[in-house]
């Protein structure tokens, strides 16, 4: 289940691939970066959508050339207390200004939901057996914020 | 590959012990799986074995969001009931700090904290 | 009314915070507004679900766990522990009711002032914190981030606003990076606590070089004021000084610049190992150079288009910290001197626990919280109602928090200084022993602390018995001595002239003494003396030492660290082990 800043839910109909072992390339698999960085030309051009996810020590850095050819990047959470996610959420928004869509996948938990949001993330991939219900709620628990969000956005900022 | 890692036998008898969940008091096992608020009601796990069957006991009612960071530690038994062993677990026991601060009720085995035979307990 | 009906009625009064028993004056502070108050409504609803969840099993331990933390709320040895935030030690007389009020009400009658300008409730149960906070929310005060891996409370100097010695008043800088720092959505998850401080006095009163920033508020050539910036500080079990990284930094841009570090943290901070996970370690694991190169990297790329706060609203928040209207009055200096003449106590009280302030005819007073044979830090509900009364009657009702954790009235007439001493002496916070030996920094230690080795307050209160003697303290003069009863130092025993720390030899308690750091501008850190001392043993230990520093001085003004740092540990070592 995909989960949106405004707390609205839909179906998910992505693919992490973690091995790429005889992989057939599909537009509804999100590639490892590893993968991306040494096949780029062939899924490029195999590819309509391209998607690929970072775990939370890959150099986002490195990315920032190929950003235009990409659709998704999703940001893994090895474990929730692992924070990088929102810099590099922000990086790739703010810095790099990537244009396509931003997802957290992993271990994030509701609570986070928001910070997320406001940190440029556009979809949260909510964790299985969890009940979507408190990621709603939590997607807009706050609506008062003294910082600006992603894009700075005032809406609901003190400032 | 690492060799497997020796169990050591325990070098103390031990009772286990966690916080309530709701309130933060100090709460021990006892053998039918409940809890109290005095050490000496306390199951005594003798060998690692039963230290690991208390262990899992405890770990039901943690599920049950009832108690929170279950743990075993070294227990002394004196007249077949646990009492425990080390300052921490002395403190925790006791439910009170060793000082008394205003509002506190003075408690008079506190007395003398630091004499040999209180914090020297340890040893047996 | 006298003094005892006062405390007594104070203490009768059922008070409640929605009913101040008597508002505060016109406090120069931070005032909530709408929008402040709703966004605690919010908070306090979500803590509220966070604590059901965990109770219906949504949420395991692990995951509340940070989720608590970061509302200040830790379980400890016998109970949870509220830690509720003091932004930069400023308190007014309301809250301070309302803070005797939750003792009361949620605790055993008495609270915990930290070394943060913080105060901690030893006994609170989680299901009674939501309505704690919302009590709280109606003085204007809260939880948030007062512990967890996210940025803390802003500590800053304790006479800010009163210090003669002051360049400006750093409160309004310390606000703006509160409000910032408040549930920032990008560093909610650091890699460890990240702390800032903020002086802009002559004399280092709040320990900013061991902080995670340091921002020492300074004047350049050209008269502008702008901000020194130090990264990198903090204590722990690795003690480090902060470094230098930015020398003048324009006030305009404060926010993108700590924007920028923070960013650089958050991603270059380890997270594989919990010891090495905080700023100072990055810091020295990439090196000063390269840290503040990456920083000011990222800060050339935002200072324009990031966010900084506009000056409109910096006016806005510096209008809530315009000095008070100090009445003109003729301080009667002859009556003063005739009173310390004649009274030993008020004599000691006035050379160790005021201050000078900016306004002529007008004092800082320190309340030590180290009365003798007391707990460090710790205050009975009636003293803070009573302290509350007095800030009222003799400090435009405004409190402060120090880091030394004693409390201060920044706003007090040198002509009413005697009553309020002679007040403070009938309810035993008249202590005249600030900034000396027994003006002790003591955690909580194993007596509550979870994570302890060993004891710390009984072994406070053993030093203070011990050195009881106003007259020899007052000939040992400026030393500091800080009890943590284990590594993570929360006393900052690291820093201190003479540091104690509770260490565990094969299952006892044992103490460390270290000699030779300070916490001042002279910024250093304590080195180990030698074998540590057993509980019975700790007092005659530091007896020694003393009694070393005072044999070895050259003379009266030489300080116990400055004879340290001549003589080094050698005498020191040769008393404490009778080595030859
Ligand atoms: C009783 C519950 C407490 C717990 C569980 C606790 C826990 C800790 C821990 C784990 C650290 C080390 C953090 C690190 O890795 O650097 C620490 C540091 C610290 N704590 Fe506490 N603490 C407690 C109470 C206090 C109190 C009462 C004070 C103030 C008197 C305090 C002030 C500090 C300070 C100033 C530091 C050092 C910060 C630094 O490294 O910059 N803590 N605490
Ligand atoms: S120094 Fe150690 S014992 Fe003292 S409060 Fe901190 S964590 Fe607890």
């Amino acid at each position: 289940m995909l989960l949106n800043k405004h707390g609205e839910t839909a179906e998910n109909e992505n693919i992490i691939i973690k091995d790429v072992d005889g992989l057939t390339l599909h537009d509804d698999q999100i590639l490892p970066y590893a993968y991306w960085l040494t096949q780029k030309a062939e899924i490029k051009q195999k590819l309509n959508r391209v998607s690929i996810w970072l775990d939370s020590h890959d150099d986002i850095e490195a990315l920032s050339d190929d950003l235009s050819s990409i659709d998704l990047i999703a940001l893994n959470f090895p474990k929730f207390g692992d924070g990088r996610a929102f810099t590099m959420a922000h990086l790739l928004q703010d810095k790099f200004g990537f244009k396509g869509e931003i997802r957290a996948i992993g271990h994030p938990i509701a609570d986070q939901a928001q910070f997320l949001f406001r940190c440029g993330v556009d979809s949260i991939d909510i964790p299985a057996a969890q009940d979507p219900a408190i990621w709603v709620k939590e997607a807009t628990r706050m609506s008062r914020f003294y910082q600006r969000s992603a894009e700075n956005i005032t809406a609901n900022s003190k400032y | 590959m690492a060799p497997a890692k020796q169990i050591k036998p325990l070098k103390n008898p031990v009772s286990v012990t966690a916080n309530l969940l709701l309130k933060g008091s100090t709460v021990y096992l006892k053998a039918d799986g409940t809890w109290s608020d005095d050490i000496a009601n306390s199951a005594i796990a003798h060998d690692r074995e039963q230290e690991t069957a208390l262990l899992a006991l405890a770990n039901i009612t943690e599920k049950t969001q009832y108690v929170v960071g279950a743990y075993s530690f070294d227990v002394k038994i004196i007249d077949g009931k646990a009492t425990p062993l080390g300052m921490r677990e002395i403190i925790r026991a006791k439910g009170i700090p060793t000082i008394t601060p205003d509002g506190l009720t003075s408690k008079p085995e506190w007395q003398n904290q630091f004499t040999k035979s209180n914090a020297s307990s340890h040893k047996i | 009314m006298s003094l005892q009906q006062s405390i007594q009625q104070a203490a009768q009064k059922e008070y409640s915070p929605t009913a101040p028993a008597i508002a505060p004056k016109n406090v120069q502070m931070y005032k909530y507004d709408q929008f402040d108050d709703e966004f605690i409504t919010q908070r306090i609803d979500q803590l509220r679900s966070q604590i059901n969840r965990r109770l219906a099993g949504e949420l395991s331990e692990d995951e509340f766990k940070p989720l608590r933390l970061q509302n200040g709320v830790y379980l400890q040895l016998h109970a949870y522990m509220l830690r509720l935030a003091i932004p930069y030690g400023q308190l007014n007389s309301t809250q301070m009711r309302a803070l005797a009020y939750i003792a009361r009400k949620y605790d055993k009658g008495f609270g915990h002032f930290t070394t943060r300008q913080n105060i901690q409730y030893n006994w609170p149960a989680l299901s009674d914190i939501p309505e704690i906070l919302e009590d709280l929310q109606k003085v204007e005060m809260h939880a948030i981030q007062t512990s967890g891996n996210c940025i803390r409370n802003t500590t800053s100097d304790p006479f800010a606003g009163a210090a003669a010695d002051e360049l400006t008043d750093p409160r309004p800088w310390c606000e703006i990076i509160r409000q910032w720092s408040t549930l920032h959505p990008e560093f909610a998850f650091l890699p460890r606590k990240f702390k800032i401080a903020v002086n802009a006095a002559e004399q280092d009163r709040a320990a900013i070089l061991y902080h995670d920033v340091a921002l020492q508020i300074i004047e350049n050539d050209q008269g502008e004021m702008g901000f020194k910036v130090y990264v990198g500080g903090g204590q722990g079990r690795t003690p480090v000084i902060a470094k230098l990284v930015r020398e003048f930094l324009e006030p305009q841009y404060l926010l993108s610049y700590l924007d920028a570090i923070l960013r650089t943290y958050n991603m270059l901070g380890r997270r594989d190992n919990l010891y090495k996970a905080r700023i100072k370690i990055t810091v020295n694991e990439t090196g000063v150079e390269e840290f503040s190169r990456l920083v000011e990297l990222e800060w050339n790329r935002i200072k324009d288009t990031g966010f900084n706060l506009p000056e409109e609203q910096k006016q806005t928040i510096f209008k809530h910290f315009e000095l008070p209207e100090f009445e003109l009055h003729q301080y009667d200096a002859e009556k003063f001197e005739s009173k310390k003449l004649k009274n030993n106590g008020f004599d000691y009280f006035v050379k160790n626990n005021t201050f000078a302030h900016k306004q002529d005819g007008y004092t800082i007073v320190s309340i030590s919280l180290k009365p003798h044979g007391g707990i460090p830090g710790d205050i009975s509900a009636d003293q803070m109602d009573l302290v509350a009364q007095l800030a009222d009657d003799y400090s435009l009702s405004e409190i402060r928090a120090t880091h030394r954790q004693n409390l201060v009235l920044p706003h007090v007439k040198l002509d009413d200084l005697f009553i309020l001493w002679q007040k403070l002496t009938k309810a035993k916070l008249a202590a005249g022993n600030i900034g000396l030996l027994t003006d002790i920094i003591a955690c909580p230690g194993l007596d509550y602390c979870a994570l302890a080795n060993a004891r710390s307050i009984p072994i406070a209160q053993m030093i203070a018995e011990h050195f009881d003697d106003m007259k020899k303290l007052n000939d040992l003069g400026d030393i500091t001595l800080n009890i943590s009863g284990c590594i993570n130092a929360c006393a900052h025993h690291h820093v201190a002239n003479i540091g104690i720390l509770g260490v565990d030899k094969k299952g006892e308690e044992s103490y460390q003494v270290t000699l030779g750091g300070s916490s001042r501008s002279d910024a250093d850190i304590g080195k180990i003396v030698g074998p540590g001392f057993s509980g019975d043993e700790i007092v005659g230990a530091i007896e020694t030492i003393t009694n070393v520093y005072l044999a070895g001085r050259t003379n009266n003004d030489e300080t116990f660290l400055a004879y340290y740092r001549r003589a080094g540990q050698t005498p020191f070592k040769e008393a404490l082990y009778n080595v030859a």
